[in-house]
């Protein structure tokens, strides 16, 4: 049988919920990369000597430090959403209206949490 | 949750019954589940006139054929369509998945949770443990907020950190053990996520699940490895 198993990415009009709930999926993958990483530098903080080197260098080269802003995004957006669904899970907000303010909050949130860590690592 | 119920719609059109997360179902078992497939769609058709509780409940749970509670359902249905429930009780078909009716009655429904087949069927993986899964996503994820939080603000202070200031930090006995439970918990949130993920777009059984068992398998060797690292920072 080859049904369609899910709906993919055919979108009817991308709209607040639908993009969210598509990013929700995506942030989680890339947060579980960003876990990978985490781990290997704790091991590689284990390990010392030039294997933590070489991981320092990785991780505060320019590509790094991109990759690394963008898993501080995907950890604000994931966690500002979860908590929306988690807001679902426990019954509220779940009138139309409501779901879309709080996507837009979200939104919000996601921004200013990872301006707040970025300036922070920028400035101290 | 709709790319679960999705999921199983899959499972049963390929007739495979159990899509176990780990364990293999057997070939007889499979062949089963696609009579129970066809079965379970005559009962549905039958009784599609009560009420829309039942889909949600059909699609989860098992139909536990030689249980009281299951004959009494029958009989409320009053459609004659129970032929089904007489020929399987006692046999080995008791842990196929049939898709039929389920007693929506909760006190019914936690006699069946209880009941022998229902726990057989359980070690087949999907579909059986669905609910529990669910609940341990969203405890891991309110887990995780004040461990993400704690984490974030732990990088940030991090930033320029030598890696004597590494291994210092790393050697506290709290945040070696927040450290840990966060990758150990994010690890296991993950793992549910990324299975659905699979489940939502891997076609075939087999490949799905050698995904799955991949999956399982490297969150569980990067778990262990974090914990062995920090193990040794903590005591070195
Ligand atoms: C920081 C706090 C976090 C919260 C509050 C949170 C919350 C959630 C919730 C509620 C879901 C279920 C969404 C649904 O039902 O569709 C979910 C899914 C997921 N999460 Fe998280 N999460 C957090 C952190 C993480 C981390 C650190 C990772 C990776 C290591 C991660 C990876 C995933 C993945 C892969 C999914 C599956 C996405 C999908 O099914 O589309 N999450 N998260």
């Amino acid at each position: 049988m080859s049904r369609p198993i899910s709906p993919h990415l055919t979108w009817y009009k991308p709209q607040i919920t639908s993009v969210l709930s598509i990013m929700h999926r995506f942030t989680g993958i890339a947060l579980a990369a960003g876990a990978l990483a985490l781990a290997w530098w704790v091991v590689a903080v284990a390990i010392g000597g030039e294997v933590f080197t070489g991981t320092t260098a990785v991780y505060t080269s320019v590509i790094g430090q991109i990759v690394l802003a963008l898993w501080t995004l995907a950890l604000a957006f994931h966690m500002s959403n979860g908590i929306r669904h988690l807001c679902w899970d426990a019954g509220w907000g779940f009138q139309m209206r409501q779901v879309r303010s709080s996507g837009w909050l979200t939104l919000a949130m996601t921004v200013i949490l990872t301006a707040l860590v970025w300036v922070f690592v920028l400035l101290v | 949750m709709s790319e679960r119920d999705t999921k199983d719609d899959d499972d049963k059109e390929e007739g495979k019954g159990h899509s176990g997360q780990e364990s293999g179902a057997s070939k007889e078992t499979k062949q089963q589940g696609k009579d129970a497939k066809q079965s379970g769609q005559k009962d549905n058709d039958a009784s599609s006139d009560k009420d829309g509780n039942q889909d949600k409940e059909a699609s989860n749970k098992d139909d536990d054929s030689d249980h009281s509670s299951r004959k009494d359902a029958g009989n409320k249905d009053d459609d004659g369509s129970d032929g089904n429930d007489d020929d399987s009780g006692g046999s080995d078909d008791d842990d196929v998945i049939k898709v039929a009716r389920t007693p929506t009655d909760p006190s019914l429904l936690s006699q069946l949770k209880h009941s022998q087949q229902f726990r057989h069927a359980k070690g087949l993986g999907s579909g059986r443990t669905g609910a529990a899964i669910w609940s341990v996503q969203r405890l891991t994820a309110l887990a995780l907020i004040p461990l993400a939080i704690w984490f974030a603000v732990s990088v940030v202070l991090l930033t320029h950190a030598s890696h004597t200031d590494a291994v210092h930090w790393l050697a506290s006995p709290v945040r070696a053990v927040l450290l840990a439970l966060f990758i150990v918990i994010a690890l296991r949130h993950a793992v549910i996520g990324l299975t659905i993920i699979l489940e939502d777009y891997v076609r075939g059984y087999a490949l799905r699940t050698a995904c799955v068992l991949v999956l399982k398998g490297a969150a569980l060797v990067i778990a262990a490895a974090v914990i062995a690292a920090l193990i040794h920072l903590t005591f070195a």
